[in-house]
């Protein structure tokens, strides 16, 4: 059981943090240390004290999965925009190599009160055309993301708050409607970024231009080829960034890009698809980070349609596959099945007593299909061809449910058709897949909440998830959550009102002179900015 | 000939006008909505109203359309909704990287094709005709992808000659640019080379049959003076008018080897506004490729003429 | 391409969209037409085509798998138990090899069949009927020539959704074009030779100079152009599941298997070897057999056989 402090800057603890005394850093926060790094991370905290001084200099070339759309800031474009954004703006919070908050923009932060959260900015901040960075400035951003008119992507998250004001002392105050615990995380999320006002309201363009506080100063950008930083001089960390520049290099497709990693074109790649991970593993030259934890697949259903919305067909399902076979037939082994609750261990809320719930009885599927009166069923599925991440868990969630007895007819949709056919219900099953929004089972919300927005899609709804989930969501109790989110799954698996598939990894390559490098579990590639070249 | 050439841009006019009508239309029937993928997975159905309303994309048909093709007449193409960037500005760069490819492609497949092809021509029949004929078949059997794929596999990784993927531009440095070049003008004008070696050869042997070939050869010339002098001149015919349609369809159509070596193209900008619907984009360069392509078939025409005047153009 | 006919143009090579213009001096007896079958570079590939096609409507029979049953063992080398291995999913090459000829002959054959009946039609009336009409369907032709096909397919495949069926018309309807053009050149040429002009003078009706004159004369540039056409239908639907545009899974076809053998080339190169030799072998027969035809049944190289 953990205990939860109420001093005014103290973060949320997990229960990982009762390891270990306590250990002031940088800017009076109380960091309190890990007793070991997580083990689903494949990053040997150990190395980084092997790698020694960091050198300054270099341009890191990197080879960039997706060519990014545009550069709002309060826009979500995807995961590799995100390395790129991140580079030029800077967020509230972040995370440390240990997955746990700490403060970025923000000196200190915390809970005054059940209901007003607190961030002091920090001084000396400047952005890179040399103006300061005020309090003002803050809260004309999370203003900004809250104005209905930006259509910003983290709008939903600030519904309850009721005022965003100064306080004393370079802070900020945010005040809610009723407590909400995961609300740290949002400020460290991608999409958060703190602009300047004065930037912003001089008719700037932010989709074609950035400029932030970031490691990096954004210099140019030719769709399709380049998109190039350079150091930023000015950055508020002392010493970083090492390299003099990053020049982003956009390369869609799959294995292209990791042929411009092993032929020394490009030194860093991100997302390495799962066919060429034991190559990049098995190679002295390369490294690879990653972690098998937030990036996961679920089928999800049109309650309101018939067949399905019988909760045993669902449980037919649910039960029909063998998860660890499907990680092999989808990415050779390279992910993690999930046979419980969704929440994966050493987060708050992780479900211990369910896991094991779901392991591919094909028997006890078939006789749930004959209590339904469905056997054999068949059934038309929709996916994606767009993303292979999505599509192989699908076919191989098709290749399982066969034999027990579901015989799913795929049909694979562009992304943006696929998208619009989910929102539309055309389709009684999908298949879909994604990742965390941020470390806190809160973001299980948008899922099993009636208004949430996949369970829009769902077209579900259930009071008592609903109820349990805005507890969760509106308390401050650590112990309380964990209980309360620990129902909330075994509710699902029994209600079952969509069900996950299995996890996938999901990280990054690079040479194996390029240091500094830490792939975190809220995929928030923050410690681009700590990388240096060892050459 | 003027007359011809104003009958032509008439023509081009309207053909345009519909070209317009049917990919603007044809945008707007696909599911599919930008706004949604420019807000990310998790936007609420609210947020997707106001973006689509921000994007002008919820007014009446004939009001976006008038709206933007009245831009078009003024070669306004507007600004892409997804990137914010002008798209004229857009096409101008890529179409620069697209040509640039598609005439080291067309050069290296007619270094290649027309020797090979006259040889297979004047040897018909005979062993090296079948080997040339086989070679030539063997690119247009393989899909592009393939051939680029393999390429890039020995060239690139295995024997590390020439770097495949990271786009150089030519002012910055022209050697490794024009080195870069060389991987996707081989994929492309594989399949090209054996278009036109097959193309030469038949049109070769249809003119080496003909009474002034015949007369020529009877007069003592050598061999080589017949073919120069007289058959190559008519065997061009069919190949520019090949070339020349090659290249409006590759102006669209180079999608796979563009997105192998990377190549910033038309056709890359073209699928990628395709599938993120960013509808002043596609119209934008569709209309483009429309309008060249015909130009290009008016030009092509005119060169048919211009070297054999017995072709009448009616 | 608007040049007439009149040109001593050399046949033009079909595959790209030419019209296909030979002079003809004179019609070909009903009977010559037949002995093109006997003719070593039409019988040759046309036999092997044939085979193929039979192996793979008997797929049933001969495959020693199902090729959407996961046998266990992925990524396996040729091997006893599987010829020509196993896939990413643990699915038998070989099966599905055979399977997927079935989709991408059928898809091909589909395609170009509704492109030449399509064609034919517009052709003929084009041609024959000149005027409003000839300018309308010709005008009409050359839009849809110069959309990028990309667009036509995206959006096509986005509307009216990926199965087997709207491929067909969609890769149909892309090919339309090009059998209109031939079917328009060659009905062109040949009303204007003096037999049919002959023929009107006369009193024959529209119906029987079209049957007996035009129509058999058309023929021979049709035949070829559905031969190269049918490689083209190939080369497109794997190209088109390249860009994830394709058939369905788990349904196979030579297109998807070669796509999908990418990502393993390095460590499996046998995933891609065996697909691409099968396109690359059938369409080298369909590319052989389009020019055996159409040497064949050019009366003016006739003398040099």
């Amino acid at each position: 059981m953990t205990t939860r402090t109420r001093s005014p800057f103290s973060r949320s603890m997990s229960r990982r943090s009762l390891v270990g005394g306590g250990a002031a850093t940088a800017a009076g926060s109380i960091l309190i240390p890990k007793a070991s790094a997580s083990p689903r991370i494949s990053f040997p905290r150990s190395q980084r004290e092997q790698d020694g001084e960091p050198k300054s200099g270099g341009t890191l070339i990197y080879g960039l999965s997706t060519d990014p759309s545009n550069f709002e800031p309060h826009f979500s474009t995807g995961a590799a925009s995100t390395s790129v954004k991140m580079m030029c703006y800077s967020t509230l919070l972040t995370y440390d190599a240990d997955n746990q908050l700490i403060g970025d923009l923000a000196e200190e932060f915390g809970w005054v009160d059940d209901t007003t959260y607190q961030v002091k900015v920090r001084q000396g901040v400047t952005f890179h055309d040399g103006s300061d960075l005020t309090v003002d400035d803050v809260i004309f951003s999370l203003n900004r993301i809250r104005d209905p008119e930006t259509a910003a992507t983290n709008a939903p998250f600030y519904q309850e708050v009721t005022e965003i004001a100064a306080g004393d002392d370079n802070t900020v105050n945010i005040t809610f409607n009723k407590p909400y615990a995961a609300f740290p995380h949002i400020l460290a999320n991608a999409n958060n970024y703190i602009v300047s006002q004065a930037w912003i309201e001089s008719g700037v363009d932010p989709m074609t231009e950035m400029m932030g506080t970031g490691p990096f100063i954004f210099v140019e950008r030719v769709p399709g080829v380049s998109i190039t930083l350079e150091k930023n001089p000015n950055y508020f960390i002392e010493g970083l960034p090492y390299l003099d520049g990053i020049t982003f290099q956009p390369m869609p497709d799959d294995t292209t890009r990791m042929t411009a990693l092993r032929s020394g074109t490009v030194d860093f790649v991100d997302y390495v698809p799962y066919t060429q991970m034991s190559i990049i593993e098995n190679d002295p030259n390369f490294q690879f980070m990653s972690d098998s934890v937030s990036g996961f697949g679920w089928i999800g259903f049109n309650h309101e349609m018939d067949i399905v919305s019988d909760q045993n067909v669902r449980l037919a399902i649910a039960h029909g596959m063998n998860r660890e076979t499907m990680v092999q037939t989808a990415f050779s082994g390279y992910g993690a099945p999930i046979t419980g609750g969704l929440v994966p261990e050493g987060m708050l809320g992780h479900a211990p007593d369910l896991e094991g719930t779901f392991t591919g009885d094909y028997e006890h599927a078939k006789s749930l299909l004959d209590t339904a009166g469905y056997n054999p069923l068949e059934l038309p599925m929709l996916s994606t061809s767009t993303y292979t991440v999505i599509s192989r868990p699908a076919e191989a969630a098709q290749a399982e449910l066969n034999q027990a007895n579901i015989n799913l007819d795929l049909e694979l949709q562009e992304w943006l058709t696929f998208r619009q056919s989910v929102a539309d219900g055309t389709h009684p099953i999908h298949a879909w897949g994604t990742a965390f929004n941020y470390p806190d089972p809160d973001f299980l919300y948008q899922y099993l909440h009636s208004s949430g927005t996949s369970a829009k899609w769902f077209r579900f709804a259930n009071d008592e998830l609903d109820a349990l989930m805005e507890e969760g969501r509106f308390s401050s109790d650590e112990s309380l959550r964990d209980e309360i989110y620990q129902e909330a799954q075994a509710l699902a698996a029994e209600i079952v009102p969509w069900v996950y598939t299995i996890r996938r990894t999901q990280g990054e390559a690079m040479a194996s002179y390029v240091k500094g490098y830490v792939h975190t579990e809220a995929w928030i590639p923050i410690f681009q900015r700590e990388i240096w070249l060892d050459k | 000939m003027g007359a011809f050439i104003t009958r032509r841009l008439l023509t081009l006019v309207v053909q345009m006008f519909f070209v317009a009508v049917l990919v603007f239309l044809m945008l707007r029937l696909v599911p599919g909505d930008p706004a949604r993928g420019i807000l990310g997975e998790s936007a609420t159905e609210e947020q997707v109203a106001e973006m689509r309303r921000q994007l002008g994309i919820d007014r009446p048909l004939i009001e976006q359309f008038v709206d933007w093709f009245g831009g078009v007449l003024t070669f306004d193409l507007g600004d892409s909704i997804i990137s914010g960037r002008s798209v004229a500005g857009d096409v101008a760069d890529r179409i620069t990287n697209s040509l640039e490819l598609i005439v080291v492609a067309v050069a290296l497949s007619l270094i290649i094709a027309i020797p090979l092809g006259t040889l297979a021509a004047m040897r018909a029949n005979r062993p090296t005709d079948l080997a040339l004929s086989s070679f030539a078949m063997l690119g247009l059997s393989l899909p592009s992808f393939v051939t680029g794929t393999v390429l890039v596999l020995v060239f690139g990784l295995k024997l590390r000659w020439i770097p495949q993927s990271s786009f150089v531009a030519w002012s910055a440095d022209p050697i490794a640019h024009m080195k870069l070049l060389i991987l996707p003008g081989l994929t492309l004008g594989f399949a090209n080379a054996a278009v036109i070696l097959r193309m030469t050869r038949s049109s070769m042997l249809e003119v080496l049959r003909q009474d002034y070939v015949r007369t020529a050869r009877a007069k003592g010339l050598s061999e080589k003076r017949v073919i120069a002098a007289h058959t190559l001149r008519n065997a061009i015919n069919p190949v520019i008018s090949i070339v020349g349609l090659e290249i409006a369809t590759l102006l669209g159509g180079m999608v796979i080897v563009e997105q192998i070596f990377n190549w910033p193209g038309l056709s890359s900008l073209l699928m990628s506004g395709v599938l993120s619907r960013d509808y002043p984009v596609v119209q934008g360069v569709v209309l483009v490729i429309a309008v060249l392509t015909i130009v290009i078939n008016v030009v092509v025409d005119i060169l048919y003429a211009v070297l054999d005047p017995r072709i009448r153009l009616s | 391409m608007d040049t007439t006919a009149n040109a001593t143009g050399p046949v033009t090579d079909p595959t790209t969209a030419e019209t296909g213009l030979a002079t003809r001096k004179a019609a070909p007896g009903r009977a010559g037409r037949w002995n093109v079958l006997k003719n070593g570079r039409v019988a040759f590939p046309l036999s092997v085509l044939i085979i193929l096609a039979l192996v793979t409507i008997a797929a049933p029979l001969v495959a020693p798998y199902s090729p959407t049953q996961l046998l266990g063992a992925p990524l396996q080398e040729p091997g006893r138990s599987h010829w020509l291995g196993t896939d990413d999913f643990g699915r038998d090459v070989l099966s599905r090899l055979i399977y997927a000829g079935r989709v991408s002959l059928g898809v091909a054959a589909g395609s170009v069949a509704l492109a030449t009946i399509a064609g034919v039609t517009l052709g003929l009336i084009a041609g024959f009927a000149r005027g409003m009409l000839d300018m309308i369907i010709m005008r009409a032709m050359d839009i849809l020539l110069s959309f990028p096909t990309i667009v036509l397919a995206i959006a096509m495949v986005a509307f009216l959704g990926p199965s087997i069926r709207n491929l067909i018309i969609i890769i149909g309807v892309i090919y339309t074009p090009r059998f209109v053009r031939i079917v328009y050149g060659s009905t062109l040429q040949v009303s204007e030779a003096e037999y049919v002009q002959a023929s009107r003078v006369i009193g024959s009706s529209d119906a029987r100079i079209l049957r007996t004159a035009i129509l058999p004369n058309v023929m021979a540039p049709i035949l070829v152009q559905v031969s190269l056409s049918l490689g083209l239908a190939i080369l497109v639907e794997s190209g088109l599941s390249f860009l994830g545009l394709g058939a369905q899974p788990p349904t196979p076809t030579w297109g998807n298997m070669i796509s999908n053998a990418r990502p393993f080339m390095e460590m499996f190169p046998h995933l891609l070897i065996s697909p691409s030799v099968v396109i690359g072998m059938t369409i080298l027969m369909l590319n052989t057999l389009g020019d055996g035809l159409r040497d064949a049944l050019d009366p003016r190289l006739k003398g040099s056989r």
